[in-house]
């Protein structure tokens, strides 16, 4: 009847029996006896799947429910059951088997000794299923006759990970083939639905997790970051479970069982990383048997689901399983209760994820088990990972989304230095009878280094280059300070500069300032003092320069001037310890080798080769020409942008 | 890309046989190896510790803000009669540490051998 219904009559009747087929059938299942017994019968010598064979002697399974074989045991459990057939079935008979809490096993069905169908594969070729779902097979024409009864056998086989459990139970049916297999789909449509706020839950957390990520990439936060791929991984979980137990995907058990372990795993990891980043914790010791406990919790989970053959790495495997779950559930409970008191901050947080280990605690230990609602059903542990899971969401988005506001407050502040410095370090620009060419590329939005170029009304310029020890904000303050300080500075001689910087800086700066000034005179006599700055290059020549400490380190520091000729068209070339201490991805520095060689190259060809080898400083690089003309005053060099490599 | 600074004191004897306390350091020296370089060199008894070497062997890289503390701890050092010699820094930073001074306050050498013959 079934095939000849319309599609929309079929799928409510389908409905209808989604909702009712599963109670119909525990009242039809009038509890027959069922005995069980260890070890096997693989050729039927011994007649266990006979229907005349005399089971007296087996024991009976209390409730149905059949203990599991021993550890240290071929794994096999022979059941068998006395099934009545309606005397008024028609059409061809089929046995259905509904396996209750299945997990892990391979099966073999005989009605009446004849072997009508199984799941997974047996030994000695071992291939258990990971959920073996409930199934119908037909029966063979004379396999069994209506209204008599028919001797089911189920021979069963456990592997080791999952022997020695608490029980396993299955309702056996015979009936009118359509009727059986309408109920099989409507049990697994019950399933469905069952499942549906599971499924959706799960889903929705899932695009939590993506949605953070995306935050993420955007706002930073190593938290928001762990907590997303702690919910993706977290809602993947149950959903590729619940996808492979009700028969969405088909997979070889090694794929599920990788694919599930892999999940968790990420998890756990990340829910480590979590737990740590959020209440910013140090307790590394602590940390890492966090981390061992999950690592032993799921390789030994992984070894009980694939191993096939009771070896002492199994059977310690399932000695340690257990114990490494509670050992984390433990620490997670144990951090965040103390984060709730000492990181009051946190509080909500550290509540969220206390929820999560208790319920899994009151799952495996306890009798907490879920709620039926109408047709669906979630277990505790369940709505206690979505609730945590939302208000992880809630709580750490909220975060995010603040810290992310400050900082873009602060970025406007950055910027604002950032002008600031520019007008303090303009480029160069030319001098009367000296062309200047200079790079300024702060490794941040705000730089440590400076120069000045000075012209002097006799027709000479006093220039200076340095570099505040350090980067960022703080060093650029102490550039303000020295560029403040050179501003209201009338003395032109290199060393007393040098030492009217030292007594500015003593005491005012954390670190050093390293500085070199340079007196070059119309004629072109040069006078140079230097205060642990590299030395300048000279046509592409290091030139002999006597050194000094940098400022700000002694009150009373003293500074020896060098002196040169420089002719019509020399070049002298200042560099910042930027420029030689440019790292590649190796840790090579750019070198001083390097920067001699490139310093006849000009300011944008030196700066662009370290930049490109790796900054990991500020850079600066001017260079100064003694014109043979005395040109007049011309516009700053136009410096295409630098890249950064 | 920076590694953490590890310090280590080692206690040896000259040649002339004086008692000489060596810092061995590793890793990259910047800002946040101040406990490691200060801290270090400051928790030696000022009384006992008259001959000093730095070893820079196993150090990869050193910031301006790794020499500041240098200097900071051979100031320290000189104030405190303290005599420093430093050996197995690169070709670079030996031209670094003559560069900003460093060597008016701590002979520089290739090796250990050399470092300790010198003292």
């Amino acid at each position: 009847m079934f095939p000849r219904m319309s599609n929309r009559l079929g799928t409510a009747l389908l409905l209808l029996c989604a909702v009712c087929a599963p109670r119909l059938r525990a009242e039809a299942a009038s509890s027959p006896v069922v005995r069980y017994h260890f070890g096997d019968d693989p050729d039927g010598k011994l007649g266990w799947a006979d229907p005349d064979f005399d089971d007296i002697a087996w024991p009976v399974a209390q409730q149905g429910r059949w203990l599991e074989p021993p550890f240290y045991s071929d794994g096999f459990v022979w059941v068998r059951v006395q099934v009545p057939v309606r005397r008024d079935a028609a059409g061809p008979l089929a046995v259905q088997i509904s396996n209750q809490s299945a997990f892990l096993i391979a099966e073999e069905l005989f009605v009446n000794g004849v072997p009508v169908g199984r799941q997974g594969s047996l030994p000695p070729q071992a291939a258990p299923v990971a959920y073996a779902r409930s199934a119908v097979f037909d029966l063979p024409p004379g396999a069994a006759g209506k209204g008599t009864t028919a001797a089911v056998a189920l021979r069963a086989w456990y592997p080791p990970g999952v022997r020695s459990r608490a029980g396993a139970t299955a309702v056996f049916a015979v009936d009118e083939s359509r009727n059986l297999h309408l109920e099989l789909r409507a049990n697994h449509f019950a399933a469905l639905i069952g499942d549906g706020p599971n499924l959706a839950l799960n889903a929705i957390i899932f695009l939590l997790g993506a949605g953070l990520i995306l935050f993420w990439r955007w706002a930073g936060g190593r938290d928001l970051l762990v907590c997303s791929w702690m919910l993706m991984a977290a809602s993947l979980m149950p959903l590729w479970g619940a996808s492979v137990s009700l028969g969405l995907v088909a997979v070889s058990l090694w794929t599920y069982s990788l694919v599930y372990v892999g999940l968790q795993a990420l998890s756990m990891a990340a829910t480590v990383e979590l737990v740590w980043a959020v209440h910013n914790l140090r307790a590394l010791g602590l940390k890492r048997l966090y981390h061992a406990s999950w690592v032993i919790g799921n390789s030994t989970f992984l070894i009980l689901s694939l191993g096939v053959k009771p070896s002492p790495i199994v059977f310690w495997s399932h000695q340690a399983m257990m114990p490494a779950l509670l050992c984390f559930d433990s620490i997670q409970i144990a951090v965040n209760l103390w984060a709730l008191i000492a990181r009051r901050a946190n509080g909500l947080v550290a509540a969220a994820m206390i929820v999560i280990p208790v319920t899994d605690l009151l799952q495996n230990y306890g009798n907490l088990r879920g709620v039926h609602i109408g047709p669906f059903y979630e277990t505790y542990f369940g709505l206690s990972l979505f609730l945590c899971e939302f208000a992880l969401f809630a709580m750490l988005g909220q975060r995010a989304w603040k810290a992310w506001r400050a900082r873009d407050e602060l970025r406007v502040e950055f910027d604002a230095a950032r002008e600031v410095q520019e007008q303090l370090v303009a480029p160069a620009m030319d001098v009367p009878g000296f062309r200047i060419e200079s790079v300024y590329a702060p490794a941040k939005q705000v730089g440590g280094d400076f120069f000045r170029v000075l012209p002097g009304s006799d027709g000479s310029v006093l220039v200076v280059v340095g570099d505040v020890s350090g980067k960022g904000l703080k060093a650029a303050m102490t550039v303000s300070a020295i560029v403040g300080a050179l501003r209201g500075c009338n003395l032109r001689g290199p060393r007393e500069v040098l030492e009217y910087l030292n007594r500015v800086l003593y005491g005012q700066v954390s670190g050093f300032v390293t500085c070199s000034a340079t007196l070059i005179a119309g004629d072109g006599e040069m006078t140079h003092a230097n205060a642990g700055n590299p030395a300048p290059y000279r046509n592409g020549e290091e030139m002999p320069v006597g050194t000094g400490l940098p400022l700000g380190i002694l009150q009373e520091s003293r500074y020896a001037e060098t002196h040169c000729q420089l002719g019509p068209g020399d070049r002298l070339t200042f560099v910042s310890d930027g420029i030689v201490e440019a790292r590649n991805r190796t840790g090579e520095l750019f070198g001083f080798d390097r920067t001699q060689a490139m310093s006849g190259a000009g300011a944008q060809a030196l700066a662009q080769a370290a930049i490109d080898f790796g900054q990991d400083d500020d850079i600066t690089v001017l260079t100064v020409t003694r014109w043979t003309d005395g040109g007049a005053r011309q516009a700053p060099q136009a410096a295409p942008a630098l890249v950064p490599a | 890309m920076q590694s953490e600074t590890k310090a280590r004191v080692d206690q040896l004897t000259s040649p002339v046989g004086h008692p000489v306390t060596v810092l061995r350091f590793e890793g990259d020296i910047a800002s946040t190896s101040k406990d490691a370089v200060l801290g270090t060199y400051q928790s030696l008894p000022k009384e006992t510790s008259k001959l000093v070497l730095l070893d820079f062997t196993k150090v990869d890289y050193i910031n301006s803000s790794g020499i500041a503390l240098v200097i900071q701890m051979l100031i320290e050092a000189s104030n405190s009669g303290q005599k420093v010699y430093a050996f197995g820094l690169s070709p670079h930073f030996t031209k670094v540490f003559t560069m900003v001074g460093i060597t008016k306050y701590a002979g520089l050498f290739a090796g250990q051998a050399e470092a300790l013959g010198a003292l």
